[in-house]
């Protein structure tokens, strides 16, 4: 097993070690040495002349909206599926879930054509209101499950103790699934933010435009850079790192609960 | 008989709350998702291109055109073989992965970590990573083969039109891998150490008991595992894209990135939304096929 | 504090019939128990007091007021539940000051309430703590509590001990009987254990498959239940029923035994014109007595019959003997010698039987 984990790390020692590198120094000493001395050069060229600062914002105003308001829509909507009986409401909620299966690929041009139309194009809007559409499935899914599961007799004391529906949404159910929104802003945290497809689809040019796809021009331009280029990426994959190494276990926490179906 | 009263508070309660609280959810889930899809269908009927206003139905042509088109077939095929290997080597990586880390042993979050690390990064990321690896000069794989003295089994990775798919393929099981790994350990802590103890009552020995045992009741966990591959490796597009784009040529093509330099390279709109239709039948149909199959035999046994 | 009226009160879920046409009157500040045996429709009630389920037929009235559409939290009622039912999130303070402050009562009067149920329920001391540090008890209490400081016209309590063990139900049976006694409330209490129902009710209303039973006293339904259900369901062991014949000679006949009629019993037959008709004969277990202790009984109203195991209790013995492939449970003196295998004479108070019809099982009058 150290074998296999050793492996599976190399290819990420390689990103770090290369970009600490000067370009010359890659083409003379390869992939496994240790870099002669520490270089920040590829980062600060990342940083200021390929403008990486700026697409991490973007992509920090694009996630954070998207995460919060995808998981309270989401909530909304789990808490009638789970705790009011009412006509249609399997029906419903089937149509969530189908939405666990589905390409993107197949709204990708329609979508394209329906944001060009309603004037979001290359916003944060854009991508904000497409990650909340799709953060739904699983958000309703993960969340009706575990909201399923409280003790009803707790809403019928809510209920006595003169709680209107919105009151023991708000009073008694989100504060219980508090554990489970955490696995949730989490998982969806990583989910936005390495998203691609959309921010290339739905944006140009520097406005509203995620760091991955800015990572990913940097790619097409300077095909041999390969210090500027890992750079690039590992500025890119640290937010989702870092909050992956503090939440480890909400992490895998949250595949579980996504997979356990119905 | 006396009058009933018309009783207001049901029907807020069975009807009125219940919409209101679906209402913003659904709304935008049932347009961006299901709205599109529908006039995804619409569009493939046409000549639309995306440019002009031109908008006719064409009928079946899309698709017509589409099942004579090499390139539809090259794409195809890579997707299925992206299918198959990652059924076999994240597959039974994940659970070997598992099983080692559910022996508790020292460090065990560590090495979760490591192996479910890659999981969280960006595919345009891993694509640059791993474009680093597979750099036929310099890079990891190269590099190390000619240190080592073996030259000769030194390949243009990602340059081959016949080995680049593979790779490509390789790369996403370094990805995908650590989800399976988690889920499988999420199957083996559920079951429950009596069954097991039982077994070994019976005579059975580690390998045994595991394979009689604990293996079948990993079932449900391993329809959600295989049904999962399957959407993805169909699915699959940004780490193709970032690497090759499909290249050298069209050999290592998948079927998004097909429709996607259709639609919008070559301003082929409703060619590109008929791939996407297909696309989506085929995952809709093999997926269907396989859970109904896998519930029928739960069914029987 | 008010009276519930339940008027023609009837509940279908789908097809089945939950409550059937129930009428009944709960006093102000009576301790009402509606006990039966579990899918009786005893909880299906309550929760319609509550207004938890809906009513399909009939009216519901606390005090003067018609509440089928008033919704749960405007009925000024209050519930505790069988799992408590409390707030895993909020401390023991808020989980009773909660329903308060929904209703917007001051502060100062919320600190006052609360305290004082605390100290009432002698929980002044766990006002800080969650719920997940109580033990069953504390947890009851707080629930309890709950439902104190809202100070509501009527208390409904949905099977409150079931969850306890069992020396910890006789001491919150006592509290909460102590209770009602303090608080002059009107409590309508649900549960499937007859003990409990005696021992706590003023009123008992026995049900059975959606339907009334009996209602009374706890005496007076075990003294003279209208039918077989309420006989054999009320008091522990239950009765014995056994098949005989009413002899010309207005005696009970069977196989095993031939027993004399007191006056009443007497006038019942006759009333009833039971001469030479099958009928089921009621008797409970401390009816029975090993006739060696009956100084005057001789082989008079005795029954002979196999002893197939004794259980001792202390401070009685139980005799179970087989009459006929019947098995009959007899209270007698642990002074008894009386042991499996041996042949028992049993003496048989004859002023305590009761007959029922056998068809309909209802108790002759």
């Amino acid at each position: 097993m150290i074998v296999l984990a050793f492996m599976f790390l190399v290819p990420i020692y390689g990103s770090i070690v290369t970009s600490f590198k000067s370009i010359e120094e890659i083409l003379t000493e390869g992939f496994w040495s240790l870099p002669n001395h520490f270089s920040f050069e590829s980062y600060v060229e990342a940083w200021q002349l390929k403008n990486f600062g700026r697409y991490l914002l973007n992509s920090f105003i694009i996630t954070i909206p998207s995460v919060i308001i995808s998981i309270l829509v989401a909530s909304l909507a789990a808490y009638p599926l789970s705790r009011i009986k009412f006509k249609g409401q399997n029906i419903i909620f089937f149509l969530f879930v189908a939405g666990l299966f589905l390409p993107p690929q197949i709204n990708l041009l329609p979508l394209y054509k329906f944001i060009n139309m309603i004037g979001l194009y290359d916003t944060y809007w854009a991508l904000i209101i497409v990650h909340v559409a799709f953060g739904q499935p699983i958000c309703v899914f993960i969340l009706r499950n575990f909201f399923i599961n409280i003790p009803f007799e707790i809403q019928e004391a809510a209920k006595m103790d003169g709680c209107s529906n919105f009151r023991i949404y708000s009073r008694i159910i989100m504060p219980l699934a508090k554990p489970v929104i955490a696995v949730l802003l989490i998982f969806q945290f990583t989910w936005v933010w390495n998203d691609f497809l959309w921010g290339m689809i739905l944006t140009q040019g520097e406005n509203a435009r995620p760091v991955t796809v800015a990572l990913f021009n940097l790619q097409g331009m300077y095909v041999v850079e390969w210090n500027i280029q890992t750079a690039g990426a590992n500025i890119t994959a640290i937010p989702t790192i870092v909050v992956f190494l503090l939440f480890q276990r909400y992490f895998i926490k949250g595949i579980t609960l996504g997979a356990v179906k119905g | 008989m006396k009058r009933r009263r018309i009783n207001l508070g049901n029907i807020g309660e069975k009807v009125i709350t219940p919409i209101i609280f679906l209402l913003p959810s659904l709304s935008v889930y049932l347009v961006f998702t299901f709205g599109t899809l529908i006039y995804s269908f619409v569009l493939s009927f046409t000549d639309y291109d995306g440019l002009s206003s031109r908008f006719n139905f064409i009928g079946l042509a899309n698709y017509i055109k589409l099942f004579k088109d090499a390139t539809f077939y090259i794409a195809l095929k890579n997707n299925v073989i992206w299918a198959a290997v990652s059924l076999i080597v994240p597959m039974f990586l994940g659970l070997f992965l598992a099983v080692l880390v559910d022996r508790k042993i020292r460090g065990e979050n560590i090495f979760k970590s490591i192996f479910y690390l890659p999981q969280t990064l960006s595919f345009v990321v891993i694509g640059v990573i791993w474009s680093w690896v597979y750099e036929p000069t310099k890079g990891i794989i190269n590099s190390t083969l000619s240190a080592i003295g073996l030259d000769s089994l030194a390949q243009q990775w990602i340059g081959d039109p016949g080995l680049t798919i593979y790779s490509l393929v390789l790369t996403g099981a370094w990805q995908i891998t650590g989800y399976t790994m988690v889920l499988y350990l999420a199957g083996l802590r559920s079951i429950s150490q009596d069954v097991i103890e039982a077994s070994r009552i019976d005579g059975a020995n580690n390998w045994q008991s595991f394979w009689y045992v604990v293996y079948p009741m990993l079932r449900n966990i391993r329809t959600v595992v295989i049904a999962t591959i399957i959407i993805n490796s169909f699915k699959i597009f940004d780490l193709v894209f970032t690497m090759t784009q499909g290249g050298p040529g069209e050999a290592s093509n998948v079927l998004a990135l097909f429709m996607y330099k259709e639609a919008f390279w070559k301003f082929r709109m409703s060619y590109g939304t008929a791939i996407s239709v297909i696309q989506f039948l085929i995952i809709f149909i093999v997926v269907a096929v396989y859970l109904s199959r896998t519930i029928r035999q739960e069914g029987e046994v | 504090m008010a009276k519930v009226t339940l008027k023609n009160l009837t509940k279908k879920f789908d097809d089945v019939v939950a409550v059937n046409n129930m009428n009944s009157i709960i006093e102000d500040q009576q301790f009402v128990v509606l006990v039966g045996p579990s899918g009786c429709g005893k909880t299906t009630t309550l929760r319609m007091i509550a207004g938890l389920e809906e009513v399909t037929g009939g009216e519901i009235y606390i005090g003067d007021r018609l509440v089928n559409d008033v919704p749960p939290k405007d009925r000024d009622i209050a519930m505790v539940f069988q799992n408590y039912a409390l707030y895993p999130h909020m401390d023991v303070y808020n989980n009773m000051a909660f329903g308060l402050k929904l209703r917007k009562t001051p502060k100062m009067e919320i600190e006052k309430r609360v305290r004082e149920a605390a100290r009432i329920l002698k929980i002044e001391d766990l006002l800080k703590r969650k719920p997940k540090q109580l033990s069953g008890g504390q947890r009851q209490r707080v629930a309890l509590g709950r439902a104190i400081v809202r100070d509501p016209k009527v208390f409904l309590m949905d099977e409150p001990l079931s969850n306890l063990d069992a020396k910890l139900r006789v001491e919150m049976r006592t509290e909460i009987a102590k209770l009602h006694l303090r608080l002059n409330a009107t409590i309508v209490y649900v549960t499937h254990d007859q003990t409990e129902a005696m021992t706590m009710a003023d009123k008992m209303i026995i049900m059975k498959d959606g339907l009334v039973q009996q209602t009374g006293g706890a005496q007076e339904v075990y003294d003279h239940p209208d039918n077989m259900f309420v006989a054999g369901f009320i008091g522990s062991p239950a009765m014995n029923f056994l098949d005989v014949t009413v002899t010309d000679r207005l005696t009970l006949k069977n196989k095993q035994f031939d027993l004399d009629t007191p006056d009443n019993i007497k006038k019942i037959i006759k009333s009833n014109d039971l001469i030479g008709k099958e009928v089921v004969l009621g008797i409970r277990p401390e009816d029975l007595e090993d006739s060696e202790f009956i100084s005057s009984a001789g082989e008079h109203n005795t029954i002979t019959a196999n002893v197939e195991v004794t259980e001792p209790m202390g401070a009685e013995i139980y005799v179970y003997v087989d009459i006929d492939g019947v098995l009959m449970t007899a209270r007698v003196t642990p002074k008894s010698k009386l042991d499996s295998g041996h042949v028992a004479k049993l003496h048989v108070d004859v002023d305590m039987i009761h007959l029922f019809d056998k068809k309909t099982e209802k108790a002759y009058i």
